[in-house]
């Protein structure tokens, strides 16, 4: 069973990714397997303890089990000045 | 004895009382002041003159004045007192009396605290003409000083027009949340700004121009061409110049109404706790890790508002971090910085200038909102947004109960010494360079940005602490594009044992200049 979520990437992400926005089925049950399964993918550089995670406007554990239509932002702390 | 009294009246001023009530057998000299409400200003009729004082805030400068001009001319006793509400011609609007050992202090400490008072107390006056019409106008004037005049911030009054401050902000005090309670508030404000660059810029402008009464400057660089196309606050004449003394000139030209104090050592354990204390906001518009973390634990450790930006590229991040919030802190989010060099900088990653301007602009509207107690202060969500696209959001976040900063068993309790270890040095301090195995740790597409043919390379990206390609029979000196990376593995090493491991401020550039300037 898949679920369709939109998967933002911000910062260092986005330019690892080549993309802001995407629309996805993801069979992964929590966002945790989700970025793994991204970061095999696309060669993240960043460990996801290094991440965060927001799912729809609010910071969510790494564990929590993702939803339908859930919006899902990787954002990796930046220190640009 | 009387010692010192500072009052705001109502009530028509009794001058005989007011210097009977200083009478001191110890004395030899009483000076008094008195100001007094004329017929004209600017070549109109003034029939009366009506002041408004925001008064708890007044109380308290005027205290600080008469402490100061005490300590300063070691003078007996000071009474001062300023009227509000209306006042007719030739009233008495404000009164200073000073009694000493001898007349030259009296004098001085009179002026002094009349000069201080028409200068720093946060009272507006409104001037009834006799057309019927009326208009708020200042009471303080730039340009007006006294004789050794010094805040400790370097400025100096040079001849000035004079403007009128209350129009000077007219346009924000005509705003019902701000007012003239508000702008009071503003003056009495105290922002330090931490890092005068891209996002400092904007801030300190902003903040200077809104009238914060006080802005401290943080910043031990000096200005490079390289920094013009976002460091606003800058001129090319201004090149090779120490940034904070280039921006406290600025801000006193874009507004003399407002004090400017320079901070040009770099920011650590030792000094952030007695910084933090001195203000009441303060903005993180550093560019490392190292320092944003810093400044988030002296944020929940010592208790002050901080608001945070940080930008990659074309986006950016915003937060600010209320102690007194439940929102939490940069740890909450993050609980360790990244190892340096992973994510990038401005130097390595390039920057668009305006996107340091929009969030340095918004730092400056999150320190205003804090100090005008506006609401919409971003102390329980982070904001992000792209400047090409215009997308942002602004994302929940509470304060996690595992954060090693302030969660319920908090394991961090002081700040971070390392940036006080003498590993990092500078190149102008090396005595003998030869002495050092010179290790260059950065990327092979950056060597020629500055090259180093005869230093040994060991790009960061295969650093591995625990497999130098060296052995420790001579110093070690690492050297980066800037000397993130370089700090970073110098302090890798050393918490693996290794003693004489150093790294190089400013980077490799930093290494050429210092040769090139050895052979002239």
């Amino acid at each position: 069973m898949t679920l369709p979520v939109r998967l933002e990437y911000f910062a260092l992400l986005r330019e690892q990714r080549g993309l802001a926005a995407e629309a996805v089925e993801t069979g992964a049950g929590t966002a945790r397997d989700l970025y793994r399964e991204l970061a095999a993918r696309y060669g993240f550089t960043l460990a996801v303890e290094r991440v965060k995670v927001a799912i729809n406007n609010e910071f969510a554990s790494w564990d929590r089990p993702l939803a339908a239509n859930d919006t899902i932002v990787f954002i990796p702390p930046v220190a640009g000045g | 004895m009387t010692g010192l009294i500072f009052q705001i009246s109502g009530e028509t001023l009794d001058i005989a009382a007011l210097a009977d009530s200083l009478i001191d057998r110890t004395a030899g000299a009483f000076a008094s002041f008195e100001g007094w409400v004329r017929d004209h200003n600017d070549g109109r009729q003034v029939d009366g003159l009506d002041y408004e004082v925001f008064e708890p805030l007044a109380l308290a400068e005027g205290a600080k004045i008469l402490e100061e001009a005490r300590a300063k001319y070691a003078v007996n006793a000071i009474r001062a007192v300023h009227r509000h509400g209306m006042l007719k011609i030739g009233d008495c609007a404000v009164w200073v009396g000073v009694v000493s050992a001898h007349r030259d202090e009296a004098f001085r400490a009179c002026r002094y605290v009349i000069d201080e008072v028409k200068h720093r107390l946060p009272i507006w006056k409104k001037e009834h003409y006799r057309d019927g019409t009326a208009e708020w106008v200042n009471c303080q004037h730039p340009g007006t000083g006294h004789e050794d005049h010094s805040h400790g911030d370097g400025h100096s009054h040079g001849p000035a027009p004079v403007i009128d401050e209350a129009e000077f902000y007219s346009r924000q005090i005509r705003l019902p949340e701000v007012g003239v309670a508000g702008q009071a508030k503003l003056k009495a404000a105290k922002v330090l700004i931490v890092g005068a660059g891209g996002l400092g810029s904007p801030a300190a402008l902003m903040l200077a121009a809104a009238g914060v009464g006080t802005i401290g400057i943080a910043e031990f660089d000096t200005l490079e061409a390289s920094n013009l196309h976002r460091q606003v606050l800058y001129a090319v004449a201004d090149i090779g110049q120490p940034k904070a003394a280039m921006a406290a000139k600025r801000l006193k030209a874009l507004n003399p109404f407002i004090q400017v104090r320079l901070h040009e050592g770099k920011v650590n354990a030792a000094t952030l706790p007695g910084l933090f204390a001195d203000y009441d906001v303060v903005l993180d518009c550093t560019d490392n890790f190292r320092t944003k973390y810093l400044l988030g634990d002296a944020a929940i450790l010592h208790r002050r508002p901080l608001v945070q930006a940080s930008i990659h590229r074309y986006e950016g991040q915003l937060l600010t971090i209320d102690p007194k919030s439940d929102g939490g802190c940069l740890r909450c989010l993050w609980p360790e910085p990244p190892p340096e060099g992973t994510v990038g900088n401005c130097a390595e990653v390039g920057v668009l200038g305006v996107t340091p301007g929009l969030f340095g602009t918004m730092q400056a509207s999150e320190a205003l909102k804090i100090i005008l107690e506006l609401p919409g202060v971003l102390d329980r969500h982070l904001m992000i947004m792209d400047a090409l696209t215009l997308d942002s959001r602004k994302i929940a976040r509470r304060k996690d109960a595992d954060c090693p900063l302030c969660g319920t068993h908090p394991t961090i309790h002081g700040l971070a010494a390392g940036a006080d270890a003498d590993f990092e040095i500078e190149a102008a301090d090396i005595a003998d360079l030869s002495r050092y195995r010179i290790v260059d740790l950065r990327e092979p597409h950056e060597w020629d940005d500055a090259p180093l043919p005869d230093a040994q390379k060991w790009p960061f990206t295969t650093f591995n602490p625990d497999a130098p390609p060296f052995d420790n029979s001579q110093p070690v000196l690492f050297v980066c594009a800037k000397g993130g990376r370089s700090r970073n593995a110098a302090e890798q090493l050393r918490l693996k044992g290794w003693r004489d491991v150093f790294s190089l401020i400013g980077g490799a550039a930093a290494l050429l200049h210092s040769h090139r300037q050895a052979a002239e």
